[in-house]
């Protein structure tokens, strides 16, 4: 290598800074303040910079989801004039709880796959 | 220097005496290194403070069995790393959007202010992208090994012995443009 590159490469290993005498203090004052809004930052701080606002987003949509979910309330499969209309027992489901015989083998055959079904 | 490794086992439980020893015993060393790469003594206050702080933050990565001196240099130079492309993007910046001005270059400045005339060497080390700066200062200032080297950047060997190359011959192209502006 150039020897004037030596001489300024040597003359840089002498040139170093020493902490001074209130360094530690120092940094254990600052640590003690930034730890602590560290720490109230929990999760935030875990997100890599980069990442925050897709990580934020999602947080946002997930929320909304849950509380559509929550706060809408479900609509009914059939309004309350077809549950009225509708027979409450299928013709299978009305021989198994009586326990009458099946009159058919089609009929019986329903029961078997109503009961499958369950 | 003798270094107990159950300090880090203390540190890490969040004892704040054995925090403050691991301070005391590596900020030399955290220092020199910092010095290696900034010029400010309040740049390297300041970084040094930054270290410490990424250390005791990370300190649970630390495994009790491992290097923590190693480690520790790793995140300084890491620190150093990030601070010197955020001020050379800054001074890109500056240069692109900031007043014009009809005076000469910085490094000449440099070059003729500089009580040891190794204004020339400096401004051309300056100038070197913290990718191939870091590598060079820390094999021809802080007299590391490749292997050394490597493992604190985590890169290949191959990848250091090819940064230290481009970096030379970087430093010896801008060297010479620079001399030659000097005259």
């Amino acid at each position: 290598m150039n020897p004037k590159l030596d001489e300024f490469f040597k003359s840089e290993r002498s040139r170093v800074f020493e902490p001074g005498p209130y360094f530690t203090q120092r940094v254990m004052a600052r640590l003690a303040g930034q730890l602590a809004a560290h720490r109230e930052n929990g999760i935030w701080n875990e997100v890599v910079a980069g990442a925050r606002p897709v990580f934020a987003l999602a947080m946002v949509l997930l929320l909304g989801i849950l509380a559509v979910q929550l706060f809408l309330p479900t609509m009914p499969d059939r309004g309350p004039i077809d549950a009225v209309l509708a027979p409450e027992q299928t013709e299978g489901e009305h021989l198994i709880f009586t326990g009458a015989e099946p009159t058919n083998p089609e009929l019986e055959k329903m029961i078997i796959i109503t009961e499958d079904g369950q | 220097m003798s270094f107990e490794p159950e300090l880090v086992i203390r540190a890490q439980a969040g004892d704040v005496a054995a925090q403050e020893e691991l301070v005391r015993q590596f900020s030399p060393m955290v220092f020199r290194l910092v010095s290696r790469f900034f010029r400010h003594r309040e740049d390297v206050e300041d970084l040094a403070q930054d270290v410490f702080f990424k250390v005791f933050t990370r300190i649970d990565q630390v495994r009790p069995d491992e290097n923590f001196p190693g480690w520790l240099r790793r995140v300084t130079i890491n620190t150093c790393y990030d601070e010197l492309r955020r001020t050379r993007r800054r001074n890109t910046a500056f240069e692109i959007y900031g007043p014009h001005q009809d005076s000469e270059p910085v490094a000449a400045v440099e070059v003729t202010t500089d009580p040891e005339d190794f204004g020339v060497a400096r401004a051309a080390l300056e100038a070197l992208d913290p990718k191939l700066k870091i590598p060079l200062i820390l094999k021809e200032v802080e007299e590391l090994s490749v292997a050394e080297i490597a493992l604190s950047l985590g890169i290949t060997q191959t990848n250091v012995k090819v940064r230290l190359f481009r970096a030379r011959k970087k430093l010896a192209a801008s060297l010479a443009s620079l001399s030659e502006s000097r005259r």
